[in-house]
């Protein structure tokens, strides 16, 4: 079920005009990249370089940082554009693996991608199973219908209610972390939805099933504002601090953990990192790291 | 990679693994149930929706002889999964809003999930296609003969159906409608997808929870295998007990035919 969908990821023209208005080089698509080699400024690491690409995990039910444009098989998002951005500073093409988020780690670690970017948060309990390259500061957001109704804005306001939530997610952490929290004190617990896709999740709370759409901030944002949603959701409340979004790599891989973490450095210093945010509309939902 | 490299290189929890499958969670009784009772539900109304859609199929009347043409050859030609997913998150879509599946439906005094219903109404009306075939098969091989004396001595359809040409064709049915219950229990775990809390769901929050890919997924299939081992068990008891005096060989037992050592009837030599 969890099919491994391969695809090369063509460069949306916007981006494509952001990587050559910072780097200088218009090569026309990501998988050409020889055709590039002003952009290569880092050094991959030699198997890198001989694959000519970098396979990346990535759950592609995520927006705005992973979905699937209107044609449904071209993977876009600001994780896709980072991870475009970061094999052409590379001289290296992308390749977008759609991956379970709840088997993602697992496929990493199996060697059937180089590396992973998903939104993911890099948690003490990830980070026994995986190094992490950080590259954004995240938060989490409740989704809920318009004018909110049962009044939810913590995790406490859940108590006795519905939540819909992805599989594997810090999201989904929380929430059971609450659950202990609220058996203990003898208080109601939370009825916590699984789904296997974030999109899925979300689509339960579109029809009314649950009280409560558990992502974060910048998805839960983007559910809120996509115009066929106008005026029907809002974000309730913002339960947890940002934390660290990281791209997950083999612990024995450093040399491409170095290099991914210097193709991170530049961006952020060229201010190509803020012109993805920007683009997506996560300007108020994320924390530049600088 | 040398065996000796392999064997250390294998990683497996030994402790997780036991506890997972010996002291099994509540949530993993919780799904172990939902798994049986959706199955056993899901088969029953499948036999029944099978039993209507074959005898339908089989009847004079050209309008039922299509819908049942067009249930099996939708159902049958449509993969499971995608009719789950209509079930579950289309049909609300189509009925302008109206919800078939809620958080939970109440039957009287009986409590359901929303998703689990719609898990066991997607598996029964599959199940149903399947059935369908399986009961004409098992109508077809009862001798007209036998029709034609019932009728002979003045038996209503009804009559011959309940009476003489069902319990002869049951014989037939049976054996695969066994191996269609085995399939169902593993079936089941389909429902996962529209977050059912069954078994193998259980499974894969223990894999996110603790990164045990192995030892979680591993584990619940154990769990799937003891099911559908003490089906086998079952199943061959009431096959014997509906063979008998019927069959000149004894039927194979549950070991021999789940391992494949059923015998050939020449070499018994014989009857008993």
């Amino acid at each position: 079920m969890l099919s491994l969908r391969h695809r090369t990821v063509g460069l949306t023209g916007a981006v494509l005009l952001l990587v050559s208005a910072c780097t200088g080089a218009a090569s026309p698509s990501a998988s050409a990249p020889a055709s590039a080699p002003a952009a290569s400024a880092i050094t991959p690491p030699a198997a890198i370089a001989a694959a000519g690409k970098i396979v990346w995990c990535v759950d592609v039910s995520y927006p705005p940082e992973e979905f699937y444009a209107a044609d449904g098989t071209t993977a876009q998002g600001s994780d896709i554009d980072i991870a475009t951005e970061i094999g052409k500073r590379m001289g290296v093409g992308t390749q977008i693996d759609n991956t379970g988020f709840d088997g993602i780690i697992p496929a990493l670690l199996a060697k059937k991608c180089d590396l992973i970017i998903s939104g993911m948060n890099s948690t003490e309990e990830r980070k026994k199973q995986v190094d992490f390259v950080d590259y954004l500061k995240v938060g989490q957001g409740l989704l809920v219908p318009a004018g909110n109704p049962k009044g939810i804005h913590t995790l406490d306001d859940l108590s006795g209610k519905a939540v819909a939530v992805q599989l594997g997610t810090t999201n989904k952490d929380a929430l059971d972390a609450k659950n202990k929290e609220l058996k203990a004190a003898g208080k109601p617990t939370i009825d916590i939805q699984t789904f296997q896709a974030d999109t899925d999740a979300f689509q339960q709370l579109a029809l009314g099933r649950v009280d409560a759409y558990s992502g974060d901030s910048p998805v839960a944002a983007y559910y809120a504002s996509k115009p066929e949603n106008k005026g029907k959701f809002e974000v309730g409340g913002t339960p947890i601090d940002p934390l660290p979004i990281g791209i997950a790599v083999r612990k024995e891989d450093t040399d491409l953990k170095n290099a991914v973490q210097a193709a991170i450095d530049a961006m952020y210093a060229d201010g190509t990192m803020k012109s993805i945010i920007d683009k997506w509309g996560m300007t108020n939902a994320v924390v530049l790291l600088k | 990679m040398p065996p000796d490299a392999l064997l250390a290189a294998i990683q497996f929890d030994l402790d997780f693994f036991l506890k997972f499958v010996f002291q099994p969670s509540p949530a993993l009784i919780g799904g172990l149930a939902i798994t049986i009772y959706a199955s056993v539900i899901a088969q029953a109304a499948g036999v029944v929706l099978g039993t209507l859609s074959a005898l339908a199929g089989m009847s004079r009347n050209p309008l039922l002889r299509a819908i049942s043409g067009a249930y099996v050859w939708f159902f049958r030609g449509t993969p499971l999964l995608v009719q789950m997913f209509i079930v579950y998150f289309g049909t609300p879509y189509l009925l302008g809003g109206i919800d078939l599946f809620p958080r939970d439906v109440i039957f009287g005094v009986i409590s359901l999930r929303g998703a689990v219903l719609a898990g066991i109404v997607a598996l029964s009306i599959n199940e149903g296609a399947y059935m369908s075939e399986i009961v004409r098969a098992g109508i077809m091989s009862v001798d007209p003969g036998q029709t034609e004396a019932a009728k002979s001595l003045g038996m209503t359809y009804r009559l011959t159906m309940s009476r003489i040409v069902l319990p002869q064709a049951l014989r037939v049915i049976v054996p695969p409608l066994g191996n269609e219950f085995n399939n169902m229990l593993k079936t089941t775990s389909l429902m996962s997808i529209i977050a059912v809390e069954e078994m193998f769901r259980v499974a894969q929050a223990a894999n996110s929870a603790t990164f045990k890919t192995f030892e979680a997924y591993f584990g619940v299939a154990l769990y799937y295998l003891a099911l559908t081992t003490i089906w086998s068990t079952i199943q061959s008891q009431i096959e014997r007990r509906l063979g008998a005096g019927t069959t000149r060989i004894e039927q194979p037992g549950v070991w021999s035919r789940m391992l494949g050592l059923t015998r050939t009837r020449f070499d018994r030599g014989g009857g008993r």
